[in-house]
């Protein structure tokens, strides 16, 4: 099957979108990292936001160089769908680091590290697949990791539901049931994020196949 | 611009499929949304209610995959191919939260509904009548073009509804001093519910300017 680098662009657009899926795994390894251990929460989060503010100027750049760009290697909408909605997913992320730390937790609960395994298995399958878009060699290798990338949100969804019904069930502190609503809601959405990304890439293969 | 539809005759085939899909998802959603707001008039067998609900936003799934494949397969779209993505995405969310609203009711085991539960599921389901309705004039977007706005403007307003009546919700439910844990748990249900009315909304809003495209 024919490459789709239709034409050598000066904009490298694909390089700029495996760099932001890199960062995008980065965070979530990070995110997991505190969560599991605990520690040092102030600085952790603090590398998150730092993460998040250069996805934001890469998305940024992204959307810079496709005003000026004449011929772009997909469409300018998908360029910039996929770009915002990967920088959606870091956002996620990085909220939930930040409600963690601004909220005080003292203790994460069990499930959060769940869905932080599920996000870092999510972030990797995007990398897999953004990687795919760029060295295009068949439509399957960009599909495959979309499917499994529904599956997480899929589990993650499940996890939170699980999480909630023994968060209400346990935890006698309103407060402390109210800050985990939020952060569990933060996560999971980081995953539905994820699907969005997916959702991108399958109609952008489809549409170029 | 490209014009379709007013051309004495056609090189490719006008693809009339996608309104018959747009017009079933629509009917689904509605569907759905009444299913919502029957579970909270008679809340009795809210599990079996909630599981019918779950169904119905799988069929709608299935719907919005068809709409998906068939945009990637077919050359000359009646609208614009980003409108048709817009608007089955946006629908989809609609029954997404209207189906989130009804699992957390089990999930939490909600032993009575409230009224501004109520309230809010009424909105929604006149909000997504209104949106089958648009949906349904779409097809003759530009003989309809007045009724598909008026329908707009009503989920528009539909939409502001939703809102107050969510704030007043809320307001009442960290009122009830004595059980905070209901109040948050409702409070996730109300908010699923207005989102999903948004939704609608952002139905509307495509609408609106997919039909200032093909003025």
């Amino acid at each position: 099957m024919r490459r789709f680098r239709f034409m050598p662009t000066e904009e490298n657009f694909f390089e700029l979108f495996d760099e932001i899926a890199q960062v995008l795994v980065d965070a979530a390894v990070c995110l997991q990292d505190l969560i599991t251990n605990y520690e040092d929460v102030e600085e952790k989060a603090r590398n998150l936001r730092e993460m998040e503010k250069r996805v934001d100027s890469a998305t940024d750049g992204i959307c810079e160089r496709l005003n000026i760009s004449f011929v772009t290697p997909i469409d300018r909408e998908d360029i910039h769908g996929l770009a915002t909605k990967m920088d959606d997913v870091l956002d996620y992320i990085e909220a939930s680091s930040d409600r963690m730390k601004l909220y005080g937790v003292e203790k994460p609960r069990e499930e959060a590290g769940e869905i932080a395994d599920l996000l870092v298995e999510g972030t990797k399958l995007v990398r897999q697949a953004v990687h795919a878009l760029a060295d295009f060699r068949d439509i399957r290798s960009v599909l495959d990791p979309c499917i499994e990338i529904n599956k997480i949100e899929n589990q993650a969804d499940q996890v939170q539901r699980r999480a909630l019904k023994r968060l209400f069930a346990e935890e006698d502190k309103p407060l402390e049931v109210a800050k985990w609503q939020e952060i569990f809601d933060r996560l999971e959405t980081a995953t539905d994020r994820c699907e969005d990304v997916a959702n991108i890439l399958e109609s952008i293969v489809v549409k170029n196949a | 611009m490209r014009r379709q539809g007013d051309d004495m005759f056609r090189l490719v085939p006008k693809q009339e499929g996608f309104f018959d899909l747009f017009e079933k998802q629509a009917q689904t959603v509605n569907q759905g949304a009444r299913a919502l707001e029957e579970l909270l008039m008679d809340f009795t067998d809210v599990e079996g209610k909630a599981f019918k609900i779950k169904g119905i936003e799988h069929d709608a799934d299935e719907i919005a995959h068809e709409i998906i494949k068939k945009l990637n397969t077919t050359f000359v779209t009646p609208i614009d191919r980003d409108d048709i993505h817009a608007l089955t995405s946006a629908m989809d969310d609609i029954l997404d939260y209207t189906e989130a609203a009804s699992d957390r009711m089990v999930l939490y085991e909600i032993e009575e509904p409230t009224e501004a539960a109520i309230r809010l599921a009424t909105i929604l389901a006149e909000a997504t009548a209104l949106t089958e309705k648009a949906i349904g004039c779409l097809r003759e977007m530009k003989k309809q073009g007045p009724e598909i706005r008026e329908h707009c403007i009503a989920i528009n307003r539909l939409e502001n509804q939703g809102d107050q009546a969510n704030r007043l919700a809320l307001a009442k439910l960290f009122q009830m001093h004595d059980k905070p844990m209901d109040a948050l748990k409702w409070r996730e249900i109300y908010n699923n519910i207005e989102t999903a009315i948004d939704m609608c909304e952002d139905v509307a809003d495509i609408l609106e300017s997919t039909m200032l495209k093909n003025a």
